[in-house]
């Protein structure tokens, strides 16, 4: 495997390169998997969900913004497609990949920025503090990438409580980090 | 965020896939995950590839596979079932009957600018109910190049037949359509409907026995005969006249019940052999 980053080897898929797909596939297709499999139990669900993912990243590779982590792009459409399957919606790929491919936000938002730090300890004990409902929030949102509205259709809850949980939620972190760190 | 220091070590990845984690722990791997190469990498290191190579060969199928033409991807949009989207791509002559349609289109505008009223509507009235025929004719004569698939297949000829069929009579009728914008021929607009889809209903129920082509010049020359006729007074009226339409739906009916008859002979035939 060569040293060509995943933004270029997007650019490639995005001219028609299969041998770019592949190695994008070699690179993500583990993780994804790994981290798709904690979502759901049943294996051949995580399978559709990568066949279906990576398809929708060979049609909208030129969808891809460039900014951002690609694998955290590539985890948007995932994560998405994987939601569709569960509940049932067996809508052809082509018009909802190019919608979510369109709609992904990359993961570069402050709020995950920060969450990186959650491998630093502190911030990975006040989200274990954090009570069930507000931590499948913080799960939808920040940890799965969702947007608000995407969140609620997930949990079934109106936006509004959403988005009142997760201000509860960082609330809660941000208390929980100072009283621990003084600081942030 | 490939530069942060840490890194989820081979140990903490198994117990992660083993959901063996606590919540804090399973959230700081999967944002990990997410923007670090080397933890990614490491966790292909993990993974069994048996379960992933069957994944990709299932990805270089489906890519292989070209886009949909628009058209096609319009109807898969309307519900239709791949397995018939994949016999309409594969008839890659049905363009021919769709640009032969239109040149028809073009044809008939041209030589109508240079016609009498009286002309003009003769000409319509031949042109417009002949044009499905045509399209129909063109389609199914195209299925032949399928004969493979449709023995390889659950598809019957006659399905294959009437999936484009559909397609074609989808081109045909708003093409007959704006013929009737062409003025002064609007009188005779409604008259030709019926005969239409009667012409085509019979060209379809008589390709069960016959060849496309000589159903089509058959049904073309029954009906010039019929445009003769109805035009020897010196007018079309009778075109739009309730018993002219009348028969023409008689035929239709008849037709159309020939064809069910038909179709469910074929299909026991298939059944049985």
């Amino acid at each position: 495997m060569s040293e060509v980053d995943d933004a270029e080897l997007l650019r490639q898929v995005a001219a028609g390169d299969e041998a770019a797909l592949g190695v994008l596939f070699d690179r993500h297709s583990a993780w994804l998997q790994m981290r798709l499999r904690r979502r759901t139990s049943d294996p051949d669900l995580v399978a559709d969900v990568l066949q279906d993912t990576f398809v929708a990243v060979w049609r909208s590779a030129r969808k891809y913004r460039g900014d951002g982590d690609v694998g955290a792009w590539i985890w948007g459409i995932a994560i998405r497609r994987l939601i569709s399957l569960l509940r049932g919606h067996r809508e052809p790929l082509p018009a909802s990949a190019d919608v979510i491919a369109a709609a992904s936000p990359t993961a570069s938002s402050a709020e995950d920025q920060i969450l990186v730090a959650v491998e630093h300890g502190e911030l990975g004990a006040a989200l274990g503090r954090l009570s069930p409902e507000l931590r499948t929030i913080v799960q939808a949102t920040l940890i799965d990438g969702l947007t608000t509205r995407e969140a609620a259709r997930l949990l079934g809850l109106p936006q509004g409580t959403v988005k009142s949980r997760m201000r509860a939620a960082k609330a809660q972190l941000r208390g929980q980090l100072m009283t621990e760190n003084g600081s942030l | 965020m490939t530069d942060t220091t840490w890194h989820a070590n081979g140990d903490l990845l198994v117990e992660y896939a083993a959901g063996r984690l606590d919540y804090a722990a399973q959230a700081a791997i999967e944002t990990h995950l997410t923007g670090c190469s080397t933890c990614r990498s490491e966790a292909t290191r993990l993974t069994d590839r048996t379960t992933l190579e069957p994944v990709w060969e299932r990805i270089a199928t489906s890519i292989a596979a070209p886009r949909l033409p628009l058209p096609l991807r319009l109807l898969r949009r309307l519900g239709v079932p791949d397995g018939d989207l994949v016999v309409l791509r594969a008839s890659a002559n049905l363009l021919v009957p769709f640009a032969l349609a239109l040149l028809g289109a073009l044809v008939f505008a041209i030589i109508g600018g240079f016609l009498g009223l009286h002309e003009q509507r003769i000409f319509y009235l031949t042109v417009a109910p002949l044009l499905p025929v045509l399209l129909v004719g063109g389609a199914y004569d195209t299925t032949d190049s399928l004969r493979e698939l449709a023995e390889a297949t659950t598809f019957s000829k006659l399905r294959i037949a009437l999936l484009r069929t559909t397609v074609a009579i989808g081109f045909a009728l708003p093409l007959a359509m704006l013929m009737a914008l062409v003025p002064n021929i609007a009188l005779t607009a409604g008259a030709w409907l019926l005969p239409a889809l009667a012409l085509t209903m019979c060209a379809l129920t008589l390709f069960t026995w016959f060849s496309p082509q000589a159903v089509v010049v058959a049904l073309s020359a029954a009906w010039l005969v019929v445009v003769a006729g109805v035009s020897a007074g010196g007018t079309t009226a009778v075109a739009s006249s309730p018993w002219f339409q009348l028969v023409f739906l008689a035929i239709l009916a008849g037709s159309a019940a020939v064809f069910a008859h038909r179709l469910r002979v074929v299909a026991w035939r298939r059944a049985e052999r």
